[in-house]
């Protein structure tokens, strides 16, 4: 299979200090990818690799198909961690100007700009300067800048921070309207419930290694316990096989002896006649897999 | 990929000229120069005094003084200078009388024997200003040249135009335009006045890239090349339209001071094309080297108020022939006037100093010329490594070992760059 971005074993230090130890992952056409790690797992260095702002100590990276090239430049659209616009310019001028270095022609990137500053509530901002604009604002100009150029691989380092609840669904919804278009997407967050709803697929990095990789389904299965999530709008009767019982989300999750199937439990309470709300094997949440997998260092 | 470091050069020229700034700075030469003449006209005016002077001859050799001509209706003519009315006495007695009175403001006494003497004596409350003696001194002249053609008579008051010129005719020294001859020595103060504003203007525009945070931007859009080339180009166009502009106001000054009287040198203020031509070959690949130079160094400090500090480590070897002037314009072929022409940092303001009173051999602009393109270019790559390596240090310096030492990368320091890990 041809991935967008196939990383092997990297690994970075400074000085004494170990950022990347061993890092593998890989991201294929059209999915959401989430990078994932607590504050100083080696995301942010993980994607410079990936984006040869630094060449790694060990291992290889392959971006669009091969080593980093200036041609692939115009393939990508990266917004950093370290959010950057030129403050002193108008916003429009602005966004032009990143677009005709990412290979649009002007007239085609001023009528890109204009119609996502009328998307993103901007329009009537156009003409002030960056720094006249509020965080939100410069982070959803941030945003448009790194995907007005209809990049093949997009790279986004904690795109949610400092957006309202409106405007991330805004900023989700054209995520997974780029991903329809065929683009690859790495997010890279720490906000665990935005990757859950949006990653097809997830790497979790902690202290420079990957500790867990898969589909969003298989991470939660790799930790689910033996357990299932019950609700009723009466009282639940007691049933076999249950050795454990406590509140979760207005339900209860009971756990299970060895030997009993949820099957086992699902019978027993069809047998008894009880109006069933919620019945579900019991997947822990992608934060509290990061909990378990990390150790509690979130 | 080229046009990438044209978009950097044009948006990066159109951030400076556009601005209220540029606007201020092409017309802070006008209004300086407007300031001073005008200071300087204020000043001979309020110190002329137009009252007529007057003469007594007792030598007979001055006939009747000219009518006084009419007060000039030109403003300019009008603010330079104004003819005084002369005055014949028939005797000493009248003239003091009215010298008493204050309807003149001095009177000459030609003795009987001031054409064996040539001495004469002036009788003043206060010493006539240089312009009034002038014009009586100029109608002395013209009355005793009266038996001349009036041709003949003007050219000998007008006395002796020296001019010198080199056998290779590039160089010529004229009694005209004395100050022409140090012409190429304003050029190299104009050039070291550009240079300081320039990297100034492009050390802070690299700065406020890292403060700005766009450095991750950037690299991930054009090449360290690119975004550095593009940056010292689009400051030496700024810097060409200042020179431009400038150069076309100081033009027009010239135009219309050429036809003030007293300041008719202005038309013999020239420059043959040759020095004109070696002054600006050299000039280009200078400004772009210290551009370069100081767009590294922007790239590398920790700040802006640290960048303006480090700034004087290219603009003090600019500024060293200056010091060696005296030097170089005593024995502007000797050997270290030579090397100074050749080492890229001085060589500009070096051949200035050097072509205002020497001939410069043409190996010797060749070789420097070449030099301080592979500087120039060399420079430009300096920059780019140095932003590559001082992107990601928000208030941190990189050190120049590591911009010298073996190529490694940015963030392969001691020293983990700004950001997530």
């Amino acid at each position: 299979m041809s991935y967008t971005v196939e990383i092997n074993h990297i690994a970075k230090s400074f000085g004494n200090t170990q950022a990347v130890a061993d890092v593998s992952f890989a991201v294929e056409p059209g999915e959401i990818f989430g990078l994932l790690g607590p504050n100083g797992a080696g995301k942010t260095t993980s994607v410079r690799i990936m984006l040869d702002i630094f060449k790694p100590d060990h291992g290889q990276v392959s971006i669009l198909g091969g080593a980093m090239s200036e041609q692939k430049k115009a393939q990508i659209g990266y917004m950093p961690e370290e959010r950057g616009l030129y403050q002193d310019i108008a916003l429009e001028r602005c966004l032009i100007y990143l677009a005709t270095l990412k290979g649009l022609p002007e007239a085609d990137a001023r009528q890109r700009v204009n119609a996502r500053l009328k998307q993103f509530d901007l329009a009537q901002h156009r003409t002030k300067k960056v720094k006249e604009l509020s965080k939100g604002m410069q982070q959803k100009a941030q945003i448009i800048s790194t995907v007005l150029h209809e990049p093949a691989l997009i790279i986004m380092d904690e795109p949610f921070a400092a957006l309202d609840p409106v405007n991330v669904q805004l900023i989700k919804d054209l995520l997974l309207d780029v991903r329809s278009q065929g683009a690859s997407i790495i997010l890279s967050t720490h906000q665990l419930h935005h990757a859950e709803e949006l990653c097809d697929r997830l790497v979790l990095i902690d202290k420079g290694r990957v500790v867990l990789e898969g589909t969003l389904d298989d991470v939660r299965r790799q930790y689910a316990g033996h357990a299932v999530n019950v609700r009723s709008s009466e009282p639940l009767p007691a049933v076999p096989g249950v050795v454990a019982v406590k509140p979760h989300n207005h339900a209860q999750q009971w756990t299970l002896a060895p030997g009993t199937t949820p099957q086992d439990v699902l019978k027993s309470l069809v047998a008894a006649d009880v109006p069933l709300e919620q019945f579900e094997v019991a997947l822990p949440s992608l934060e509290e897999v990061f909990i378990r997998a990390v150790g509690g260092t979130v | 990929m080229t046009s990438r470091l044209w978009l950097i050069a044009r948006h990066e020229y159109r951030r400076h000229v556009l601005s209220k700034g540029f606007v201020l700075v092409i017309l802070s030469v006008p209004l300086l120069i407007a300031f001073s003449l005008g200071l300087g006209l204020l000043s001979q005016k309020m110190s002329y005094d137009g009252r007529p002077i007057g003469y007594v001859d007792h030598s007979g050799l001055l006939v009747a003084p000219p009518p006084a001509a009419p007060r000039s209706r030109s403003i300019l003519a009008g603010l330079s200078r104004q003819p005084v009315a002369i005055l014949s006495y028939s005797s000493e007695d009248s003239a003091r009388q009215d010298l008493q009175a204050g309807t003149i403001q001095a009177f000459y006494v030609f003795p009987d024997e001031y054409p064996q003497t040539r001495a004469v004596r002036l009788e003043c409350q206060r010493y006539p200003g240089g312009e009034v003696v002038r014009q009586f001194e100029s109608f002395v002249r013209t009355n005793l040249l009266s038996a001349y053609p009036s041709e003949v008579a003007n050219r000998i008051v007008q006395g002796a135009f020296l001019t010198v010129r080199t056998l290779d005719g590039t160089r010529e020294y004229s009694q005209r335009a004395e100050i022409a001859q140090v012409l190429p020595l304003f050029i190299a103060l104009a050039f070291m006045t550009l240079f300081m504003t320039a990297s100034g203007t492009l050390m802070q525009a690299v700065v406020e890239e890292k403060d700005s945070r766009t450095s991750e931007i950037m690299f991930t859009s054009v090449s360290t090349r690119q975004f550095m080339g593009g940056k010292v180009l689009g400051v030496v166009g700024m810097v060409a339209t200042e020179v431009l502009a400038w150069a076309a106001i100081i033009g027009l000054v010239m135009l219309v001071a050429a036809r003030m009287p007293g300041l008719e040198w202005v038309r013999y203020m020239r420059m043959h094309p040759r020095t004109v031509l070696t002054i600006v070959a050299l000039a280009v690949p200078a400004f772009v080297l210290y551009c370069a130079l100081t767009a590294a160094l922007g790239a590398l400090v920790a700040d802006a108020q640290e960048s303006q500090q480090a700034s004087a480590l290219f603009i003090l070897p600019s500024a060293a022939p200056f010091y060696f002037a005296f030097f170089l314009i005593e024995r502007p072929g000797s050997l270290a006037a030579i090397l100074l022409t050749l080492f890229p940092l001085t060589a500009l303001t070096s051949l200035c100093l050097r072509v205002a009173f020497a001939t410069v051999p043409l190996w010797q602009v060749v070789a420097s010329w070449a030099l301080l393109a592979l500087s120039a270019l060399g420079g430009v790559a300096l920059a780019g490594r140095a932003f590559r390596l001082g992107m990601l240090r928000y208030g941190q310096r990189v050190s120049w070992r590591e911009l010298f030492g073996p190529r490694r990368e940015a963030a392969s320091s001691s020293r983990p760059p700004a950001g997530g890990r």
